[in-house]
């Protein structure tokens, strides 16, 4: 059996607080250059906190939504160091059938997320032509 | 492509073309990058409920314990559920350092770069689920305690198991293997959990009996002490106090020299181990004379009674004449749909009451026996206005 734990780093401040932000579909660009580094957008909230997303030439409005269930961020933990071979355990210890993997850290709690679930709208007069 | 040097005016400009109205808008703005090192961030985004937030921020951990033809489960300390990971169309982008809109306003506008962390289309969700503990019986089975004596005969070479060894091998909380343990009867000799043979147990029993009838001490006022105590006690006294817990419960009792610890012996759990060492590898037994024989061989001063049987034995009424056979509910499946697919095998139909025993422990929260039968049984009534279930797919 494989067994690992998921454990909260304590630090002090307590653990970070991520945001979610939810779209329908998929982020494509549109040329061939891939996702990672590139601008996805601009989120602006209005006065009465409405969160909007501009991406491409798409306006999308959105809302803000407390997670009735949080989402713990989880990331494998790094190697660990080398555990002293003189453990004063007097089990028999790890059993040979059992596979101790490594644990994974709470990175961050997500209790908030930005859905946007409306169909997005285009915006016309573009004049000038975007990324994607 | 706008590189990072995107300015302000230019994101307000677009949200004018965009035709949105800027009064109304907070005057910061959070432009948003996707990490560069995107796909090297790899996370799970795991679903919890507050309480075990609020568990990880005390600083306890989650187990998961998984096999490869089991389903992974997540224990908490007392409770165990299944891991299911869920897929969505949507994409969920993580971000680590969003502005909430309450910590935008006021001040000047500015431009916030904010970097997306990952992309997911995958979160894993948990659900309430029974512990799965049938592998327990059969691990403790491999090396069972049948006296100091045998410990180290060739029948006794099988693999001992510690708590350690347990938690690593059976997908349950602690709280809910400690349970389990007890329910088997389980006995932690010298640092492992191990089952006691029936019949060295039973042994223990009538010498724990026999001593207390000798000391003409009541039944339900056994001295703990002064029995563990006794210098030619002839059974090791971690056993002599499991066996007394196993068939009584510890009680406090005020006495005028102080408060001394007793065990109440209980009649239900004497009687029914005497039922089960009659039926036992019998098959069936003629009710009417097992009823006789059963009466006669527990301790003077005990009643026995068919509920004793409850989950141990069943009776056959509709036999002439009418029997009864060994029919535990420990040897039964704990998968609930294999548990009556069993039941049925055994027996055509059931009434609510001698199906019962056999299906209470599949319960899982807020389900009763009535809903379980529901799920998996069809109702039907008799000539005589009996009801009755019989199964709801072919039994197998």
């Amino acid at each position: 059996m494989v067994q690992f734990a998921i454990r909260m780093p304590q630090t002090e401040g307590g653990c970070p607080e991520w945001t979610m932000v939810e779209l329908q579909g998929v982020l494509e660009t549109r040329d061939s250059s891939g996702l990672p580094g590139n601008r996805l957008g601009d989120l602006h909230f209005t006065k009465g906190g409405q969160p909007i997303l501009l991406i491409g030439h798409h306006v999308l409005h959105g809302k803000v939504v407390e997670l009735e269930k949080p989402f713990a961020v989880l990331v494998k933990e790094k190697e660990k160091e080398k555990k002293d071979d003189s453990t004063d355990s007097m089990d028999t210890g790890e059993s040979a059938d059992t596979v101790t993997c490594s644990d994974y850290l709470v990175k961050a709690v997500i209790r908030n997320k930005l859905v946007f679930k409306n169909r997005p709208r285009p915006i016309i007069n573009l004049t000038h032509k975007k990324g994607h | 492509m706008a590189g990072k040097s995107r300015t302000l005016q230019e994101t307000l400009s677009l949200a004018e073309q965009a035709k949105l109205d800027l009064t109304d808008l907070n005057s910061s703005v959070q432009s948003l990058y996707l990490s560069p090192d995107m796909a090297d961030h790899e996370v799970r985004l795991l679903e919890l409920d507050s309480s075990m937030v609020k568990h990880l921020e005390a600083g306890n951990s989650l187990m998961v314990r998984g096999d490869k033809s089991d389903m992974a489960v997540v224990c908490t300390e007392d409770s165990t559920f299944e891991l299911k990971s869920t897929q969505t169309t949507n994409s969920l982008l993580l971000l680590p350092d969003c502005r909430a809109p309450e910590q935008l306003v006021g001040g000047d506008g500015c431009l916030l770069h904010k970097e997306v962390y990952c992309i997911s289309h995958v979160y894993l969700e948990l659900k309430k689920c029974r512990p799965k503990l049938k592998k327990l019986q059969t691990l403790l089975q491999e090396n069972v305690f049948t006296g100091p004596e045998y410990e180290s005969d060739e029948k006794h070479t099988g693999r001992k198991y510690t708590t350690t060894d347990l938690h690593s091998l059976i997908q349950a909380s602690e709280k809910e293997l400690l349970e389990e343990l007890r329910k088997l009867q389980a006995v932690h000799i010298d640092g492992y959990w191990r089952l006691v043979d029936f019949d060295y147990m039973g042994n223990v029993l009538q010498y724990i009996i026999d001593t207390v009838d000798c000391q003409s001490w009541p039944y339900d006022q056994i001295p703990t002490d002064k029995l563990l105590g006794m210098e030619d006690n002839v059974y090791p006294r971690v056993l002599l106090e499991h066996c007394l817990d196993c068939y009584g419960d510890r009680k406090m009792m005020e006495f005028h020299g102080g408060a001394e610890q007793v065990h109440v012996l209980s009649e239900d759990r004497v009687c029914g181990y005497f039922a089960e060492y009659l039926l036992k590898g019998v098959g069936k037994f003629n009710l009417a004379e097992f009823l006789q024989t059963w009466k006669e061989s527990v301790p003077v001063g005990m009643t026995t009674n068919l509920q004793q049987l409850e989950g141990v034995a069943l009776i056959d009424k509709k036999s002439h004449p009418q029997v009864i056979s060994h029919f535990p509910v420990t040897d039964l499946p704990e998968d609930a749909s294999d548990r009556f697919n069993r039941l049925f095998r055994t027996r055509e139909k059931w009434t609510l009451e001698d199906i019962s025993p056999y299906i209470r422990d599949l319960c899982e929260q807020k389900q009763t026996v009535g809903s379980l039968l529901t799920k998996f049984a069809r109702a039907s009534t008799l000539p005589d206005g009996t009801k009755v279930y019989n199964s709801r797919v072919p039994v197998k």
